[in-house]
């Protein structure tokens, strides 16, 4: 594995540039969030334009050890990735993934990418098990995380509220990392070369 | 707002204090834990004979508010309850309870009690949903939350592992408050 700051060429040309996120990211994450259009910050934990709730995302955690990979074009970040897996306890082996890419740069591979720096750092990290908590609504989202092998487990009735106010269920989908793996690897033949890292 | 201590009567006679866990308390709760069985032990979700990991319970977390209750015979623990909401997010309406009793006052109404007194808490917190999680091999567990109302959510495959490494598939149960 290359050390960060690591470049990638997007499918559209767009330099990125993927790191770890650091504290003075703040700024520069609100922005990423308040610039989602409504339905993509519908179905997140928290409300992201609230600079308050974005900095207690970025605390570090006793329990919690959570690693937190930004992607950034023009020091604009365009891609926010997480693994958070406990730092102790019955889900040691275990791992949650999150990615968000900004409306305009998705299908680019960009995700793929994230994901694929994600899955690195799980297997680095020993961690057996990943899974994902989506919106029993985004159906492109578990489209999505299916392709990479995850299956869908458990549904949790009304485990999360909307921006709207009203409840939604959350499906919590999972995937041993060896299976993700073979997915992936495919899914980055597929993508032809494109968006791999400049050396 | 509940008002503690309060004194509970076990349906065998014996009096419990319940109230909260304070910070005073780590010396009788490592020797409560300590006095588990190994097989109770296996099925938490922490290693509770570590001092460091059951001295985090004594502290507030941050982001997240907590009710922890003891309930006392004598100076001796013999039953812990939690419930646990996050304070912001769009997930501050779920709860997860925790609740675990000492062998010897099992089945005498205190757990029935705690779980109560949990949901109650729960209910002034507005908290909607109230969750428990569990290893899905733990039948007498799973019955009692059943019996106070609690339904299956399902079963995550292989997803906790105990204090030997051995894998076990995850059962979250729930309740509507």
């Amino acid at each position: 594995m290359k050390p960060y700051p690591k470049s990638i060429d997007l499918q559209d040309g767009a330099e990125v540039v993927l790191r770890p996120m650091q504290e003075d990211d703040l700024d520069r994450s609100h922005r990423f969030f308040l610039h989602l259009p409504e339905e993509d910050r519908l179905h997140l934990r928290m409300d992201v334009t609230d600079r308050e709730q974005v900095a207690i995302r970025m605390e570090p955690s006793d329990a919690m050890d959570n690693w937190r990979l930004v992607a950034l074009h023009d020091d604009a970040i365009i891609g926010d990735g997480t693994l958070a897996q406990p730092r102790y306890g019955w889900r040691r082996h275990t791992a949650e993934l999150r990615v968000i890419i900004a409306r305009e740069r998705q299908g680019l591979g960009l995700g793929t990418i994230m994901l694929s720096e994600l899955f690195h750092e799980a297997t680095r990290r020993g961690v057996e098990k990943l899974f994902g908590m989506v919106s029993a609504k985004q159906q492109v989202a578990i489209r999505t995380v299916s392709k990479l092998g995850f299956q869908d487990e458990l549904v949790l009735r009304d485990h999360r509220r909307t921006l709207l106010g009203d409840l939604e269920d959350v499906v919590v989908m999972t995937v041993s990392i060896a299976d993700a793996w073979r997915r992936m690897e495919d899914l980055m033949h597929a993508m032809d070369g494109q968006g791999r890292e400049r050396y | 707002m509940i008002r503690y201590p309060r004194a509970f009567r076990c349906r065998d006679g014996r009096v419990v204090t319940v109230r909260p866990l304070e910070r005073s308390d780590l010396e009788p709760l490592l020797e409560f834990f300590a006095s588990l069985p190994e097989e109770d032990r296996l099925h938490l979700r922490v290693d509770v004979t570590q001092r460091e990991i059951v001295r985090r319970r004594l502290s507030p977390l941050p982001h997240w508010n907590v009710l922890r209750l003891i309930a006392l015979n004598g100076e001796r623990i013999v039953a812990e309850a939690s419930v646990a909401h996050r304070t912001y997010g769009f997930e501050a309406h779920v709860g997860e309870a925790r609740l675990l009793v000492a062998e010897s006052f099992r089945h005498c109404g205190l757990g029935s009690y705690l779980s109560r007194q949990l949901l109650a808490h729960g209910i002034t917190e507005n908290l909607e949903k109230v969750e428990v999680h569990l290893m899905d091999d733990q039948l007498p567990v799973i019955r009692f939350f059943e019996r106070l109302g609690f339904e299956r959510d399902g079963v995550l495959k292989d997803f906790v592992k105990d204090i030997r490494d051995r894998h076990h598939n995850l059962l979250i149960m729930s309740l509507r408050t």
